[in-house]
């Protein structure tokens, strides 16, 4: 693969990238994960990555010498059906050179999914679109109250982009962090069946609980987490909170 | 240890999944292996194995004043001594009969001069005390399933009828004598079958002796004609002092089990008993060399078949069977991937694989195979190729081994203080030298158990031991991704960046890195395992050099059974860490890696990143052999994503790499705590792979222990 010349001076703000990456997507795939973030949710497992431009890991580097790492894996998401995802952060808040490097990825055969929020214009999903294979769309709240308070901002945006992604027809999976003290009942969890139920392009939602190992990360950070969102939830529990949501999906 | 702290939030924790209508086929975590089934060993066979828990087995097979008593004997005479000594007992629930003890004595590790570490083997002997049988020489298998001991004592005498050379004489003779040794013995337990079987009771278990009886009687005059017959007398050749590899089980005993299957005399579930009876078997005499279950029983399965056909068949799944069944450390198995492999193997080696027993091992014949071709070995025989019970290269039934091994780093820390260089590459040039000089390689063994010895192609017909069709003399690096570590590391930091000079360097390494600034640069230098050119390169220049100049040094002429065979592996190498401190930033006391796996805890960027290093070098030229330890965290594979592992493992074969690739699946917290409390009987049964074996990690020494722990774990 030639590397376009004109991609040198252009740059992503990355905190981390990780190879082998097998929860992201489908096969084996390598995440890069970019810094900033526009919401605020008190238990995001990536606090490292919140501040926008600059973080304490953040690195920018050079769409080409992004793309070459990326590019490394190729035996293996050729095999596995595998390739890139991109986190964060909120990747769409970098959307312009991410739109470039995603054509570039595209253009070698490497399968792309973009993590986002959800929390961003329109017009950023427009030019990201044809070079997406696959949306992770975090889905957190749908009342808008409650979604403002855990989150600093409002759902409106974010469940209206959902809903013309799934009109345009990309590929969605739905995550829902499972967090104690915020969505932890089965009344939100029927909420977002119900809202769900209506689209047409979801292959998959997953649950995710608290991360337990994102505390650590925020003692380095010298901040400090609300102990009500870390609370460990049982399988059993877990299992009960989504029962109303694999109703709703089964109507 | 960092790397474990920064990737854990990447498992998945009550993690839930909901399908929805749009859900692809393989979104749903369904996974391609569906042969190997979950399922309980026959009553027998679980009666076999409690009895092995309670160990009152090998009570019935303890020799007095052995060692003494054969001291000063001729193989022969030692061989025939052995035989009329070994009590002939059949154990309760026994199909498989005989008894073997094996044994080390007066095995000594001593510190040589100059870091090197030789083991010193004062009055030792292993399995029969034959003299100077070497412990890494597999019988030849395939002859004495085609003729058995008596076909092999016939062809014996009648080559004797012919042969005028009085050497060759004695040695026909003692073949002879030998096989119509083994051949007796065989016949002790037909009459002892049919002795218990008059006075027992139980009619089903009559009707198994009767079977044992018919079917020692039968090995003792021909051929095995039938599958239980053939995995019979392949348990008496191990009886009978065979060690090493057990070659390519499964390709040898087709033919007898294809036979029976078609007329009806076995079915699969028969089949697989006798395999998991002769599975059991091998965990009752599991002495080893650096730990117990280091035993050299080695299962070679599926590759490519001498014509080059695929050698997959029913009997390479029914032997993957039993090892999921059992759980077992013995034998150790090793699955080949011929290339032209069913897609289903791959899934189903894996699928014994996440068990955690670090087995199959994972070869590779598109790498292997071309490399014995260079040597100048037949395509034919080459194919044929299966270890010779650890990790090293061999050819199945007809090639004896020894190998001799250098250690690169040692050689890296006496070059960097030779005298002063003036660039990276007059530094580099004089490691090569230095490299070159040391190389090494064994004496020439011949193979002294007479019986063993006939059963070899091409000895008998050649009337002399040292006649193998080839003998394998391996050459082997050890310490290799450490040196290159070291290289990377000077390059850098001394002559790129100029951050200080040699001299500094050296008193930083003399002092054991007492200033931890200095070491501190050096683990900042790109290193080998991390899919970065700066460190991988200098990998594949020594690497790749290394076998060269063994090939250049010794070079093989065409027509000689005699093949110097260059590899990338390790020996030991727990001791080396006993080394003074060294260019990677190791400090005295730390492990060094094994064989060619990235140096212990540097390779940072997961295990696709380890291969892609690994995949620089040319592996073809490490004809001996090249392994790479992998370490994954028990948990990381959800029924959602095994099929990743699945995926990574078909990546490996099909754009070649290391010959080897060993799998551990472990919880490092798990085995931590089992070294707090190794008396704890819930830790018992864990089982890990070391290198070339897996063992129970409670019977390892803390060296071996620690070097497995501080592995990178990926997660």
């Amino acid at each position: 693969m030639k590397l376009n010349k004109s991609n040198k001076s252009e740059k992503l703000i990355v905190f981390d990238i990780k190879r082998f990456a097998i929860h992201d997507g489908p096969g084996i795939r390598t995440t890069v994960f970019l810094q900033g973030c526009p919401l605020r949710c008190g238990w995001c497992h990536n606090p490292e990555g919140i501040s926008i431009g600059k973080g304490p890991k953040s690195k920018k580097i050079e769409l080409n010498e992004l793309f070459e790492e990326i590019i490394k894996d190729k035996p293996f998401y050729e095999i596995s059906k595998g390739g890139v995802s991109f986190s964060g952060g909120e990747p769409m808040l970098q959307f312009k050179p991410l739109t470039k490097l995603l054509r570039m990825c595209k253009k070698s055969k490497v399968n792309t999914a973009v993590e986002t929020c959800g929390h961003c214009n329109w017009e950023a999903f427009e030019k990201i679109i044809p070079f997406v294979d696959l949306f992770f769309y975090d889905l957190k709240h749908i009342d808008n109250k409650i979604h403002k308070k855990g989150t600093g901002s409002s759902n409106k945006i974010i469940l209206d982009n959902l809903k013309k992604l799934d009109k345009r027809g990309c590929n969605i999976v739905i995550r829902i962090p499972l967090i104690s003290g915020f969505n932890d009942d089965k009344k939100t969890f029927s909420d977002i069946g119900k809202f769900l139920s209506e689209l047409k392009n979801i292959r998959f939602i997953e649950v995710l609980p608290f991360n337990v190992f994102a505390e650590s990360k925020y003692s380095k950070l010298g901040k400090k987490i609300d102990e009500k969102f870390t609370k460990i939830l049982s399988q059993q529990k877990i299992n009960e909170l989504t029962e109303p949501l694999r109703k709703e999906i089964r109507k | 240890m960092n790397n474990i702290k920064k990737t854990k939030n990447y498992c998945m924790i009550g993690h839930v999944s909901i399908l929805t209508s749009k859900t692809k086929e393989g979104n749903k975590g369904k996974s391609n292996s569906d042969i190997i089934k979950e399922r309980k060993p026959s009553q027998r066979i679980m009666s076999l194995l409690t009895s092995f828990e309670q160990k009152d087995y090998k009570k019935n097979y303890v020799f007095k004043n052995y060692s003494k008593t054969i001291k000063n004997k001729k193989p022969i005479e030692q061989f025939k001594y052995y035989l009329e000594n070994n009590p002939v007992v059949i154990n309760d629930n026994e199909l498989l009969v005989g008894g073997i003890f094996l044994r080390f004595k007066d095995i000594k590790m001593e510190l040589k001069a100059g870091n090197a570490f030789k083991r010193v083997i004062g009055d030792s002997y292993f399995s029969t005390g034959v003299k100077g049988y070497s412990i890494r020489t597999p019988p030849g298998y395939k002859n004495i399933i085609k003729f058995g001991f008596a076909g092999l004592r016939d062809k014996s005498l009648r080559l004797l009828k012919k042969e005028k050379d009085p050497e060759k004489i004695k040695f026909l003779e003692n073949s002879a004598k030998a096989n119509d040794l083994a051949c007796k013995f065989i016949a002790k337990y037909s009459e002892e079958a049919l002795r218990k079987s008059k006075t027992e009771k139980n009619l089903s278990r009559k009707r198994e002796l009767l079977k044992i009886a018919k079917c020692c009687h039968d090995i003792s005059v021909r051929e095995p004609r039938h599958f239980y017959e053939g995995v019979q007398i392949i348990w008496f050749t191990k009886v009978f002092g065979a060690v090493g590899g057990l070659g390519r089980f499964d390709q040898y005993l087709w033919k007898l089990f294809k036979k029976d299957l078609k007329e009806g005399r076995l079915n699969y579930e028969g089949a697989l008993d006798l395999i998991e009876d002769f599975w059991i078997k091998c965990n009752l005499w599991n002495q080893g060399w650096t730990a117990p279950n280091d035993s050299w029983q080695h299962i070679t399965l599926s590759g490519l078949k001498p014509n080059g056909g695929d050698g997959t068949n029913d009997l390479t799944y029914l032997c993957l069977q039993a090892q999921y069944d059992l759980k077992l450390p013995e034998p150790k198995v090793s699955v080949r991937f011929s290339g032209k492999h069913p897609e289903g193997l791959v899934a189903e080696t894996c699928k014994v694989l996440r068990l955690g027993l670090g087995m199959p091992s994972i070869y590779n014949d598109k790498v292997v195979i071309p490399g014995l071709k260079r040597l100048g070995i037949s395509l034919k025989d080459a194919r044929d190729y299966t270890n010779n019970g650890c990790s090293e290269i061999i050819l199945d039934g007809n090639s004896t081994t020894c190998f001799a091994q250098i250690n690169l780093l040692d050689i890296l820390n006496k070059t960097i203080r030779k005298k002063a260089f003036s660039n990276f590459k007059d530094l580099l040039d004089t490691y090569k030298v230095e490299i070159e000089k040391e190389i090494q390689i064994p004496e020439v063994n011949s193979v002294t158990h007479p019986l063993l010895a006939s059963t070899m192609d091409d000895c008998l017909l050649k009337g002399s031991g040292n006649c193998a069709r080839y003998i394998l003399k391996g050459s082997l690096a050890n310490a290799t991704p450490n040196a290159v570590d070291g290289l990377a590391a000077i390059n850098k930091l001394v002559f790129e960046d100029k951050k200080l000079s040699l001299n500094k360097f050296i008193k930083a390494l003399d002092s054991n890195f007492k200033d931890n600034s200095i070491r501190h640069l050096i683990i900042n230098v790109p290193k080998y395992g991390n899919d970065e050119s700066y460190a991988d390169l200098i990998a594949k220049d020594i690497a790749e050099y290394f076998c060269d100049a063994v090939l250049r040094k010794y070079p093989n002429k065409k027509g000689d059974n005699i093949k110097v065979s260059p590899g990338l592996l390790a020996f030991d190498v727990q001791y080396l860490r006993h080394m003074d401190a060294s260019p990677d930033g190791r400090k005295k006391g730390e492990h060094v890696a094994n064989a060619i796996s990235p140096a212990i805890g540097r390779d940072l960027k997961g295990p696709t990143a380890v291969i892609n290093s690994a995949r620089k070098i040319d592996f073809r030229k490490a004809s001996y052999g090249s392994v790479l330890d992998m370490v994954f965290y028990s948990g990381l594979f959800s029924q959602q994503t095994e099929d990743r592992f699945v995926d990574f493992i078909r990546t490996f074969l099909k754009y070649p790499s290391t010959a080897t690739l060993h799998v551990n699946f472990l919880d490092i917290e798990l085995l931590k705590a089992v070294q707090k409390d190794p008396k704890n009987p819930a830790y018992k049964n864990i089982i890990v792979r070391v290198w070339g074996f897996s063992a129970y990690f409670v019977d390892l020494d803390k060296d071996l222990q620690d070097h497995i722990i501080k592995r990178t774990q990926f997660m």
